[in-house]
């Protein structure tokens, strides 16, 4: 019995991709690796982040079919008006406002198609009294109150960008294929509002629900957990190696006291519940680095996963091309082209049977005649006058 | 305009929970608000170990209040059947061949030993979409590892980048490891129906809490890696790219600051009275402010910031349009008016009490999202999924129950 791959599984849906920045171009990036032809609107807004993140930015971006169309004539939002006959999907993360201002707000937009499916991925989201605020990841990270619980005890919050980007941008991706599961039962498109901050907040719902019943505002508190200690992350031998271990029950500490060669801590009456432990929690970090720091990460962690012990090697970005268990995930691949080699990063699921598979879109030209020729059959000559008017590329 | 259907993304479709803990409970959370008809299977006498982890209303130790549990399995059906049993394991199959997706979370030498597997699922059951979600995944060398959101956060290649530079890296805040992998889970469910629906068959949707660190990280270090064979930089709390970037203290905790355009930059100096600091080439090149001298610059905005409050700060920020964000609390962000007057929360009731719990960050037009149902209690649904659902007698469930099995 074969179980056919998802690979393709949105072949034949056309997503036009309005989205700037970091969480929307994951986000279309994902329905791309998923089989969805994405055309990306680029456009003269908001040129400046593009240059700035050049790498980044043409990673996430590179096996879209990118047309530049400048939004901001009316001939140029004609034009995308026009293409969003021919879509299944709009998608952008402007701040809330900019889409109706340009004249391609979801009203506009499914006014052209009621079967369009627009997901707009706001910072604030569209309604409330906020919602014309834009920002970044920090800016969802802090206002969603993540970062103000992410750092060391006794120093600022953590300006935390890309962690936070990609999770909604994976967000934003569930979103759309949900809506379009809707689309499919009911034959007609949505418009989905979507807030980034609240994408954060409610990563940590647990320090809200923590807070009501108990009065204890949570802070940042570094590695420590509420319940399990040890928890942490200890320095292995070797420069800025380091080892987490995560103890969640006595079998667990007993394991781990037996494995660094500390049997007698197993019976120790005074460490002997979770809540011993964690009152002694410094004192146990210490015990604990001791023996971590006289070897290599992943000895370490392997040592202590053998005894039954949650543990594992603090990865770097380096350690995870190198690392066996990735690899046998098909976590990345690397391509050669001509004389050069590509990596990329795949979907962060593994579909039984193949990879999604991400190849490189076509270049400006094949790019052009494919959108403007092919989708919405403008002749040569048509296309020739809109470039030298300025308002295609 | 006006939506004559309103039907959820997910209405009309079934999925089975085998999950205990945080992130399968969550993804089936997450379904279950889309629409799914969620039924959870929970081992007895016991059930989900999520009922004893509390914050408990008053610190009396209920398992049927536990208000985390409550907030993660709202809107489900509860059923308690032993599946390790040859009887209880039949029934999961036939309640399998009635749904749509199973969603668990079973070490893998449990999930081998029942035959949820790829393999065993995939020839009974093709239509079913089966989303294991782990700490490391079911395929690959540490399948069988222990882990903790702490592990999966180290190994992908999360901690390393969070800290002061030099010091000890930092795991994510509580279990955020967990939910992500629980909304990594709940895209795949989502793709694995839609696949189902182009090609007529299921598939095995394998998450990896790892995994999914490791791709969400994606832009912050691995690109770094990949083009400037740089790993791992940790940074506190300052940013890459440009000043500013960063959180500063001010009268009443702290702000972010992330101004990339310039014009942000001479925006917020503006509000500080400063315009002209903005033609100082020293003030104006701002790759070299942060790479080379931010703590000088760092030190003329500071006393400056906490002469104002967060919102008062903010409000300039709004008012001018530049990057500035308050770091909210937990308790600033539980009375925010913005999150309020979009009906962010839900209300969920814990023993009387009513908590606030964080709802789904998007809204479908012309759908109301429905305030979720109260959590089940341990079995609740056990009579009705075993009789009306799959058709036992119930003197055949009287003998179950007898039996242990459900």
């Amino acid at each position: 019995m074969s179980r056919t791959t998802a690979a393709r599984c949105l072949q034949g849906i056309t997503v036009l991709d309005f989205t700037w920045a970091a969480v929307g171009p994951y986000a279309t990036f994902l329905l791309r690796a998923l089989g969805a032809d994405v055309i990306r609107i680029e456009s003269p807004l908001r040129s400046h982040l593009r240059r700035v993140t050049a790498g980044f930015y043409a990673d996430l971006n590179a096996p879209k079919t990118s047309v530049l169309l400048d939004v901001t004539t009316p001939r140029g939002v004609d034009l995308a008006l026009r293409l969003a006959e021919h879509a299944d999907v709009a998608v952008d993360n402007y701040r809330a406002g900019v889409m109706e201002r340009l004249g391609l707000g979801e009203q506009a937009l499914r006014a052209r198609n009621p079967r369009l499916v627009v997901v707009s991925a706001t910072a604030m989201g569209a309604t409330g009294p906020e919602a014309a605020f834009g920002g970044y990841a920090p800016v969802f990270s802090a206002l969603g109150g993540l970062a103000q619980l992410t750092g060391y005890p006794d120093a600022p919050p953590t300006e935390l960008r890309h962690p936070v980007d990609f999770a909604l941008g994976a967000l934003v991706a569930a979103v759309t294929v949900a809506a379009l599961l809707r689309r499919q039962a009911t034959g007609r498109g949505t418009y989905v509002d979507l807030s980034c901050r609240e994408g954060a907040t409610q990563l940590v719902g647990e320090s809200l629900i923590d807070f009501q019943l108990t009065g204890r505002a949570p802070e940042r508190a570094g590695n420590d957990d509420a319940i399990m200690a040890p928890h942490g992350v200890y320095p292995a031998r070797g420069d800025d190696e380091w080892v987490s271990v995560a103890v969640s029950s006595d079998e667990e500490w007993c394991a781990l006291a037996r494995a660094i060669g500390r049997p007698e801590l197993a019976d120790d009456p005074s460490l002997g519940d979770a809540f011993l432990r964690w009152q002694r929690r410094a004192e146990l970090d210490d015990l604990l680095t001791a023996w971590t720091r006289e070897r290599p990460a992943v000895e370490a962690a392997t040592r202590l996963q053998e005894a039954g012990v949650a543990a594992a090697p603090s990865l770097s970005a380096r350690g995870l091309f190198e690392d066996e268990h990735l690899a046998a995930r098909r976590f990345a691949s690397t391509r050669r082209r001509g004389g050069a080699e590509t990596t990329t990063i795949g979907v962060p699921w593994r579909l039984s049977g193949m990879q999604a598979k991400v190849a490189a879109g076509p270049g400006p030209a094949k790019a052009r005649q494919a959108v403007f020729g092919g989708l919405l059959g403008l002749s040569p000559a048509e296309i020739r006058a809109l470039r030298k008017d300025g308002v295609i590329g | 305009m006006a939506e004559t259907a309103r039907a959820l993304p997910l209405s009309g479709s079934r999925v089975v929970e085998l999950g205990t803990d945080l992130a399968a409970p969550y993804c089936a959370r997450l379904l279950a608000r889309f629409g799914a008809d969620v039924i959870k299977i929970e081992r007895p006498p016991l059930g989900d170990p999520l009922r004893r982890a509390g914050p408990f209303p008053d610190g009396r130790q209920d398992p049927e209040h536990g208000a985390l549990f409550l907030a993660l399995n709202a809107g489900k059906r509860s059923a308690t059947i032993d599946v390790t049993t040859p009887t209880g394991r039949g029934l999961l199959d036939e309640l399998l061949a009635k749904a749509d997706v199973l969603v668990e979370n079973l070490p893998a030498p449990e999930a081998d030993a029942i035959g949820l597997t790829e393999e065993t699922l995939g020839a009974r059951h093709p239509h079913l979409v089966h989303v294991p979600v782990t700490h490391y995944g079911r395929t690959g060398p540490y399948r069988e590892w222990r882990g903790a959101p702490l592990t999966a956060s180290a190994m992908g290649g999360v901690s390393v980048g969070i800290g002061r530079p030099g010091g000890r890296p930092l795991t994510m805040p509580f279990s955020l490891g967990a939910y992500q992998a629980g909304l990594a889970a709940a895209a795949g469910a989502v793709v694995g129906l839609l696949a189902r629906r182009r090609t007529g068959s299921g598939q095995t949707v394998d998450v990896a809490e790892m995994q999914v660190w490791g791709t969400v990280h994606t832009g912050a270090n691995i690109l770094t890696y990949l083009y400037l064979g740089v790993t791992g930089i940790r940074q506190g709390n300052r940013g890459i790219g440009l000043y500013p970037n960063e959180f500063l203290p001010c009268k009443d905790g702290f702000i972010c600051l992330t101004c990339t355009p310039l014009h942000h930059w001479i925006a917020f100096l503006d509000c500080m009275g400063q315009p002209e600091w903005a033609e100082n080439p020293r003030y104006r090149n701002r790759r070299a402010m942060l790479e080379e001298y931010p703590e000088e610059v760092d030190a003329l905005l500071v006393p400056w910031l906490r002469g104002h409050t967060r919102d008062e700060l903010f409000a300039m920020a709004r008012e001018k349009r530049f990057p500035l964000a308050p770091g909210m609390t937990v308790a600033d962000t539980l009375e925010n008016e913005h999150l309020h007057a979009r009906g962010f929360f839900d209300e969920l009731a814990v023993d009387g009490a009513s908590v606030r719990v964080p709802g789904v960050p998007s809204r479908f037009s012309g759908l109301e999202p429905e305030a979720p149902t109260a959590a089940p209690s341990l079995g609740a649904d056990t009579a009705s999924v075993v009789c009306e659902l799959l058709g036992r007698t119930p003197e055949t469930l009287t003998q179950l129950r007898r039996a242990e099995i459900v």
